[in-house]
């Protein structure tokens, strides 16, 4: 089986950094970058298995970047995880409501993380 | 990059020990992960072990003068090997070899190979095509390894005029080399229905007289050097005492 494409956007490094590393050990195609539209023009571009998105980046916020894709029919059924560092009702939208399939707050534990978007994948690939 | 808060050094920091805690877990699994598949290797190889030994007694069973003959061999091979190629001793597939190198006899006749007394020469080329009958018979059993260069050529000489290749010297498989030596001993001191078997000590000078011809110098003196230490040299003792090297 082909490895899986994940891609991970964070302005924190340590955040790129932990979830790279144990993605990377289980054997995930990963692919970091640290701002919003980064991450929306990456993932637009080319086809990924899911994504993980902070909420607070420079650029796009990690809301925004999921209203996008879920307008383009490319990208209007990948898995998403929403990472924040606030409290979730703290954020400007409800994150399962405004498109996200997941929501995870930091700090998080990667196998956790990892656990909930094999999930989601396996689920998307049984619809 | 800035300067960052005590909050955003303490969520770092619960980060990484979240991390560090992963880390360990996954460790863990992969730990077990390899005990499992070891052991699954280890019982595989129990298996491949029995399937080969139960081939061989197939084969011994065909052939009624050497019983016993496999086994002996196979523990004095590998305890020749030891000693003269420590570092093949990991080699499974040797002791495959070992046991099997007679599976070629299977397709020899049983009135030649049971042949009470000498062979006449047209018996003899069937006797001798058994080390090609048990490579081909081998040849698809990957697991095999290098066990099908000692079925082949066991019956080579260290001068060239063994069979089924004439190789000499370091061209013919160094286990083949040791196997041989085995191999002719076992037949000297085993008792045939027409001649009793040699006893020890007159086989092993057999082996040091033909040293340098029909036997590797150096395998046929570590060969002998092993009997003595084993003390199977000074006395009288049957074959029975052989088994001992185990």
């Amino acid at each position: 089986m082909a490895a899986r494409k994940v891609l991970v956007a964070d302005d924190d490094e340590t955040t790129l950094f932990v979830l790279g590393t144990v993605l990377d050990l289980e054997d995930f195609e990963v692919t970091l970058v640290a701002d919003g539209d980064a991450a929306l023009s990456a993932l637009l571009a080319a086809p990924s298995d899911a994504a993980v998105l902070d909420h607070a980046m420079p650029g796009r916020t990690g809301l925004e970047v999921i209203e996008a894709l879920r307008a383009d029919d490319r990208t209007s059924t990948l898995p998403v995880v929403l990472l924040s560092g606030v409290d979730r009702d703290s954020l400007p939208a409800d994150p399962l409501a405004a498109g996200a399939d997941g929501y995870v707050s930091k700090p998080f534990s990667p196998l956790h993380l990892i656990e909930l978007l094999q999930q989601l994948m396996d689920d998307r690939s049984r619809r | 990059m800035s300067i960052q808060s005590g909050d955003d050094l303490q969520v770092m920091r619960e980060q990484l020990l979240l991390f560090a805690d992963d880390l360990r877990t996954m460790t863990v699994a992969e730990r077990q992960r390899a005990q499992e598949a070891e052991s699954a290797l280890r019982e595989l190889n129990g298996a491949y072990v029995s399937m080969v030994r139960t081939l061989a007694v197939v084969c011994e069973m065909k052939d009624n003068y050497t019983r016993g003959h496999l086994d002996r061999t196979y523990q004095f091979a590998i305890a020749l090997t030891r000693r003269v190629a420590p570092e093949l001793t990991s080699d499974v597939s040797l002791g495959y070899g070992y046991l099997l190198h007679d599976i070629g006899k299977i397709g020899v006749p049983d009135a030649v190979l049971n042949k009470p007394g000498p062979l006449d020469e047209d018996e003899r080329r069937l006797m001798q095509l058994h080390p090609l009958n048990g490579v081909q018979l081998v040849s698809g059993i990957k697991f095999l390894g290098d066990a099908v260069h000692i079925i082949r050529s066991h019956h080579e000489r260290w001068d060239g005029r063994g069979y089924p290749q004439g190789l000499a010297g370091d061209d013919i498989f160094l286990p083949a080399r040791i196997f041989s030596i085995v191999d002719a001993f076992d037949a000297m001191t085993s008792n045939r229905p027409y001649r009793a078997g040699m006893p020890i000590h007159a086989a092993l000078e057999e082996v040091d007289a033909n040293a340098g011809t029909q036997f590797d110098p150096d395998v046929a003196a570590a060969f002998v050097k092993m009997c003595d230490e084993l003390g199977l040299g000074d006395a009288d003792a049957d074959v029975g005492a052989l088994t001992i090297v185990r």
